[in-house]
């Protein structure tokens, strides 16, 4: 086909997308925050259950991934003693390709040391404020959420009541088997993702401590947020877990996961270990996803049209 | 019996639900924050039109309908019937709106089509990949343009509207692809 040298975006989206990075970065900077590029390619990828990095092999034959996120290098910077850092880079998650994900996309990630999350979320509501011209955000806990959009407690009901629930609102349902945090990721897509954000950016926290990822837990909940915009989830934030054996555990845990589904298991980010043994300051971070933040100041629907090229047309 | 995962779907698979035919129509990518995604799909039912909505695991499988093709040229419509007439054994078969309906935009008479038959009943129809349609009417291009746009709405024939490049004017003939809404491929020469 002879089109397809066609952008998927438009000269004045890109105008949008430029000036947003531009604002950007004049925030980071006013807010004392250092610019640091880190390697797309690394020796270690992230471990997680349901993110798949894109492998490839160095020229003496030596297997490299693309990183999924720039969490493990900016960790071992932090630990290096360089201060509140932010990054705007690639990011590849393999598979993931739709209309609000590219499998290559632009993450702008962010550490404070000495901020506890909440102090993180208040930064965030004041640079969305400033970048969409946003109210400030609220605040609502996971229980929350679920207690209003769907009247059960997410902490208290069974895998059996999720499922249950599932059944009275839909005739069919996905083959999720058993897993706790599979129903309440299921039913916050289907029912409560799309009314979160709509008046004014709202922060979800207080997550499940089966849903911690890489944040610290504190009092059975894990101290994780994200933002939501207009129902579509824009940041991922944690208050930075910092213990090198509970992280080398969170590893071994998520990669017999991984097993049990038939996933390869990854190597483990020796570097980024040490990195932690050594010590990285008390700090909180945060991932904001830059495309569906171009999305949303244009108020397109899709993510392509904020791409210069999109992964099919890449 | 075949099956074909989430990870394959693309729109005018031909799929099958409690032994009844459905076209998938839309598939949306969905995944919560760090956790399991899923596909959230619209079929149409090849029978009654009624769109059935689902929300898949990503990887999970549905039963592919097992489908004929047979090659047909399509004759005329009186509205409510869309004929198609098989081109070796002269036979001709009508096809309902619900099962057209895709396929409207580009569907011009004499048009040598698939059309996809399910249990021996006519249910669908797939157009060539490539057609040729003249440009009936688009605004004039200009060279020099600079507010970035490379492309200007069109109209073919059929009523359809599609988007060009600035050079093509009224009258010249482009060559199209239907898979994809009929986005231009080339100014065919007269």
């Amino acid at each position: 086909m002879r089109n397809n040298f066609f952008s998927t975006s438009n000269l004045e989206n890109l105008k949008t997308r430029s000036l947003l990075l531009k604002n950007l970065r004049i925030f980071f900077e006013a807010k004392g925050y250092l610019e640091v590029e880190t390697p797309l390619l690394s020796h270690f990828p992230s471990i997680d259950l349901h993110i798949e990095p894109f492998t490839t092999f160095s020229a003496n034959n030596e297997e490299f991934f693309l990183q999924t996120s720039p969490e493990f290098a900016m960790k071992r910077l932090l630990a290096c003693g360089f201060g509140s850092i932010f990054q705007v880079c690639k990011a590849f998650r393999n598979g993931e390709f739709g209309n609000l994900h590219n499998p290559e996309f632009t993450i702008v990630e962010w550490y404070k040391p000495g901020f506890s999350h909440f102090e993180l979320m208040a930064e965030i509501s004041e640079l969305f404020t400033k970048l969409l011209q946003t109210k400030p955000a609220k605040f609502t806990s996971y229980k929350e959420a679920f207690e209003t959009h769907l009247k059960i407690n997410p902490f208290l009901c069974s895998t059996e009541d999720l499922q249950n629930l599932a059944k009275q609102k839909l005739t069919t349902l996905p083959n999720l088997e058993n897993s706790k945090d599979d129903w309440l990721n299921f039913l916050l897509t289907e029912f409560v993702e799309k009314k979160l954000g709509v008046e004014q950016p709202e922060f979800l926290y207080n997550y499940p401590s089966s849903q911690a990822a890489l944040s610290k837990i504190n009092g059975g909940f894990a101290e994780r947020f994200e933002l939501y915009v207009d129902g579509i989830e824009l940041c991922n934030g944690f208050h930075e877990l910092t213990d090198a054996k509970e992280q080398a555990k969170r590893f071994e845990l998520e990669n017999q996961k991984r097993e049990s589904q038939g996933k390869r298991v990854l190597p483990k980010d020796t570097r980024f270990l040490q990195a932690l043994e050594f010590g990285i300051p008390a700090c909180s971070g945060v991932a904001l996803g830059f495309d569906r933040l171009v999305l949303l100041a244009l108020k397109t629907k899709n993510i392509k049209e904020t791409l210069t090229f999109s992964f099919e047309n890449a | 019996m075949a099956f074909i995962s989430t990870n394959d779907f693309r729109k005018g698979l031909f799929i099958e639900i409690d032994n009844e035919p459905y076209l998938l129509v839309e598939n949306q990518f969905v995944k919560p924050g760090k956790g399991q995604a899923f596909s959230r799909v619209r079929f149409k039912s090849l029978t009654t039109g009624n769109i059935l909505e689902r929300t898949l695991k990503s990887g999970e499988k549905v039963l592919l309908a097992d489908v004929e093709e047979h090659s047909m040229q399509y004759l005329y419509s009186d509205g409510e019937s869309w004929t198609f007439m098989n081109t070796q054994t002269y036979e001709q078969t009508g096809l309902t709106k619900t099962q057209v309906e895709e396929a409207l935009p580009f569907l011009v008479e004499e048009t040598v089509c698939s059309v996809v038959f399910f249990k021996g009943k006519a249910i669908s129809v797939t157009l060539p990949n490539f057609m040729v349609f003249e440009i009936i009417y688009t605004e004039p291009g200009f060279k020099g343009d600079t507010s970035g746009n490379i492309t200007k709405p069109a109209q073919i024939v059929t009523g359809a509207t599609i988007q060009v490049p600035l050079f093509i004017e009224a009258g010249e003939k482009v060559r199209i692809d239907t898979r994809t809404n009929g986005s231009y491929v080339e100014r065919v020469k007269a």
